[in-house]
């Protein structure tokens, strides 16, 4: 911040007297930055308690020889029939198919959440179909979908869960949410969510040439229903 | 943008002689730690009583100024490379450096023979890979047990296995932090119903855990037990069954006390068995913390717990934290045992490394 006011009145080496004339585009960028922070706080957070506390499933049906090995269809099968059986309800709804080349229609699906490291083991999956083959392309798709292998479609992510030497040969081992709806869910405490904070420079500093900026948030993620969340583990294929 | 904070903060502590980790969540740029106990001692031979880490120092490093003689004459300084000060955050998870293991024994526990045990202690985590024999254990996480310098050690939890040869191991320097976590089954066995400890006749089940676990009496937990063979993991009544937790840390069939007894009746029930080195692997047994009972929180077993238990044992918690390990042991800033310690923590206003 204090580089901008520099910048803005570069012969004023005090952000005293430039503060006022300037905060209101800068506090925009702040506290846009501000709120990206916090929401991949938000979610490295819940990632991180889901993987200390969700079920575990380790992939067996690859062919890297490892264990956990590579995704297999079987595996996701695996997956999908332990949560269909333990009642746990879809998230996304079908798409049904259209006269569109090289379009297939999109099943009911779960919700899987892994590491982009994963997408290129997920392209040569059979069954694989990759967002850009759904049907419909005007409805709205998640950014982070990569595509959907038959009832499960998959969100990726570069903050995706991957633990290094976690193999048994040593690879590293990445972690897949499958999971139906309710399966997880966001607990705010304290009555609020969260909040940016900021005071003016004439209540941070003395001399009012610093301001404070920054947010809290008070809420949990909470595994609400074991059975319909698994934790697929699974390396790379090569 | 961002908000300056400098001061410090200041404690102290009697050491146990284990290293100490003092969780900081302001952060620290230096750290002064005072020997109190050594420093009013008459000393024989040269031992450090102060200690200094900045930032910018390498992992186990500090200044250490010594105390000689009885004369209480500080009369050397030293900068010294191990055994001082490292920074800690506990929500890295970056495993330690693979070193070889030479065999795994069919003893109980099953002994990890190897020719470096540098940085372990008893009940630290280890990593078990690419074993010849064994891969049963392969990627599974093991809390172990006592250490034989750069000889062996134990795998404390672990039920006898076939023997193995070679392999490697990595420490763990890490648990999830997010409270509470899935845990590893070693072993099942029957229970006596009044004390929760290893019974042959008992109906009530112990279960024994690979690693250190955290539950807690009244907790809620759910079971996996996969079927690998038609031996392994045996047991297959219990898998999905949900249960409620009604002792902790009672004494299994090997005498390991890392357990959880719960209230089902699993006399009928077939054995438990681990996979042998040759069986198909699969996802590894496990206990799932899924909720609270409260009528078990609420009205414990008064003989085991005539004070009560945590009845909110299921909460979850963020146990994430920054801050510093100081290295226990004489002449070092964690002390030896019994050893009172003070310690100022400092950070700066500007500056870097």
């Amino acid at each position: 911040m204090r580089g901008e006011f520099e910048e803005v009145c570069p012969l004023n080496r005090l952000n005293s007297i430039s503060h006022k004339s300037n905060s209101t585009n800068i506090l925009s960028e702040v506290s846009e930055l501000m709120g990206l922070s916090m929401r991949m706080s938000e979610d490295q957070l819940a990632r991180d308690a889901l993987q200390a506390s969700a079920t575990q499933y380790w992939c067996t049906s690859g062919q890297n020889g490892d264990q956990p090995t590579n995704l297999s269809v079987t595996d996701i099968g695996n997956v999908t029939t332990g949560l269909l059986s333990n009642d746990a309800w879809m998230i996304f709804d079908r798409e049904i198919g259209e006269d569109r080349f090289a379009t297939a229609p999109v099943r009911d699906a779960y919700l899987a959440m892994g590491h982009t490291d994963l997408s290129n083991d997920l392209n040569g999956l059979p069954n694989f179909n990759p967002k850009w083959n759904y049907p419909n392309q005007n409805s709205m798709k998640l950014a982070a979908e990569w595509g959907v292998v038959n009832n499960v479609r998959f969100m990726l992510s570069s903050v995706g869960l991957k633990r290094q030497f976690a193999s048994a040969l040593g690879r590293t081992v990445y972690s897949v949410f499958v999971q139906g709806l309710e399966a997880i869910g966001c607990v705010y405490q304290d009555n609020f969510s969260s909040r940016i904070i900021y005071k003016g420079p004439e209540f941070s500093d003395q001399l009012q040439q610093n301001v404070t900026i920054g947010y809290t948030f008070a809420e949990v993620t909470r595994v609400y229903n074991d059975l319909w969340i698994s934790q697929m583990l699974c390396t790379l294929n090569n | 943008m961002s908000s300056v904070w400098s001061g410090t903060n200041q404690g102290s502590f009697t050491s146990t002689g284990a290293t100490k980790i003092l969780q900081i969540r302001s952060d620290l740029d230096y750290m002064w730690v005072y020997n109190l106990t050594q420093g009013a001692a008459s000393q024989t031979t040269a031992v450090a009583v102060k200690f200094y880490w900045q930032r910018g120092f390498p992992a186990g490093s500090m200044w250490a100024t010594f105390k000689s003689n009885a004369a209480a004459a500080a009369n050397l300084e030293q900068y010294i490379t191990t055994g001082g000060f490292t920074l800690v955050n506990n929500t890295i998870n970056v495993p330690g450096a693979s070193v070889a293991l030479t065999s795994i024994t069919n003893a109980t526990p099953p002994v990890v023979a190897t020719g470096s045990t540098a940085g372990l202690a008893n009940g630290d985590t280890v990593r078990i890979f690419n074993t010849v024999g064994a891969q049963q254990l392969g990627g599974l996480d093991f809390t172990i047990g006592a250490i034989v310098a750069n000889t062996s050690f134990t795998l404390a939890f672990m039920r006898a296995i076939v023997a193995a040869t070679t392999g490697t191991f990595r420490r763990i320097p890490y648990d999830p932090y997010m409270y509470p976590p899935t845990r590893m089954i070693t072993k099942i066995n029957r229970a006596d119903n009044l004390t929760g400890a290893y019974s042959a006749s008992g109906t009530q089940a112990i279960i024994t855990l690979s690693v250190t676990h955290a539950f807690t009496v009244g907790q809620s937990v759910r079971f996996v037990i996969p079927t690998v063979t038609s031996l392994a993991f045996g047991m297959t009544e219990l898998n999905g069954v949900q249960a409620s937790i009604v002792a902790i840390n009672q004494v299994d069939i090997d005498s390991v006390t890392n357990t959880i007894t719960v209230d089902v009746d699993i006399s009928s029930f077939t054995a438990f068995a681990f996979p042998l080195t040759a069986d198909a692997f699969s996802t590894p047994p496990q206990v799932v913390p899924v909720g609270e009972q409260m009528a078990v929180a609420v009205y414990p077993n008064p003989t085991l717990y005539p004070n009560g238990v945590n009845q909110i044992g299921d909460s979850e918690v963020n146990l994430g934290y920054i801050g510093i390990a100081l290295q226990g042991g004489a002449g070092f800033p964690g002390g030896a045992s019994g050893d009172v310690m003070y310690w100022v923590a400092g950070k700066s206003f500007s500056g870097g490394i």
